[in-house]
């Protein structure tokens, strides 16, 4: 029987460094403190760049509902009626969820915070903020994933529209 | 350095800030436990942390980095490119940010003796401060 290979031996715990910082490395370090510093900022600012961009797609996709006007759609049978209102209400609901964390993200909740408790759970100041933006980019990521799902759905509403009869 | 035992008062390091012979220094200090590094987790964020004696001043090193960070492009850890070469060690270059007063340093700065050197610390090497 083939004996096992033996387990790698550990790695030690530092490695002597081959050189000393270059003029690159220096830069990337502070680079990435300002980086870091400006996470929130970031990422607050970008997502309200994308709620205002969301929210007008859906202005203007559910605009072309309107167009054809809601009357038209009250003269439909019964059937083709609620084939429209699946899609269409549930991108309602879904494009307000979507836009919900959206604004969420660009807008964040106040809450009451405690210097102790801020430190003992995320190491610092600096790492809350960094975790914090991780988190609006995180529900970013959410609302832009809803809103083009709603979108589509608004888009199978109006193509349902299209072709019913009447 | 015996803790009762003042640091030698050092000037600022403005001729050779960045030579080899910092890092070499801080390398033997990190191998016999004078200095120590690694990097610690709190709910997902990564913080490399280097405390001990400084291979300039002697003074605590007191340098932190956080390493996550969040941007308009994209998320992304520094030292997270992996390569052959740094697959199983997190480069960092550290800055010493002791909070004692060296004479020639410069009015803008209010912390360290001036020194930059690299650590190269094993991945997964915490503190046991981890949460």
């Amino acid at each position: 029987m083939a004996s096992e290979p033996p387990p790698p031996a550990e790695l030690p715990r530092y490695r002597k460094p081959p050189g000393g910082p270059t003029e690159a490395n220096l830069e990337d370090r502070d680079r990435w403190s300002a980086l870091t510093d400006q996470s929130l900022a970031s990422v607050r600012a970008a997502a309200e760049k994308w709620r205002v961009g969301l929210a007008a797609y859906v202005t203007l996709v559910t605009g072309g509902l309107f167009l054809k006007g809601p009357q038209a759609a009250s003269d439909l049978a019964t059937s083709w009626r609620l084939a429209l209102t699946i899609p269409i209400a549930g991108g309602l609901l879904v494009a307000i969820a979507g836009l919900w964390l959206a604004l969420q993200a660009a807008a964040g909740t106040p809450r009451r915070l405690n210097l102790v408790q801020v430190v003992a759970r995320f190491g610092g100041v600096r790492q809350f903020e960094v975790a914090a933006a991780l988190q609006a980019a995180a529900l970013l990521r959410w609302a832009r994933l809803l809103v083009a799902v709603s979108l589509l759905l608004f888009v199978a509403g109006l193509v349902t529209w299209w072709w019913a009869p009447g | 350095m015996n803790p009762r035992q003042a640091p030698p008062r050092v000037h600022y390091e403005n001729a050779a800030p960045n030579s080899y012979e910092w890092t070499e220094r801080a390398y033997d200090l990190l191998v016999a436990g004078k200095l120590r590094a690694g990097v610690v987790t709190h709910s997902g964020i990564q913080t490399a942390e280097v405390s001990g004696e400084c291979p300039h001043c002697t003074h605590d090193v007191n340098f932190r980095q956080v390493l996550d960070a969040a941007s308009r492009e994209n998320t992304g850890t520094l030292g997270a490119r992996e390569t052959a070469a740094d697959v199983d060690y997190v480069p960092l270059t550290v800055a010493c940010s002791c909070t004692e007063s060296h004479t020639g340093r410069p009015p803008a700065v209010n912390h360290g003796c001036g020194v930059n050197f690299r650590v190269d610390v094993r991945r997964n090497v915490g503190t046991g401060r981890d949460r």
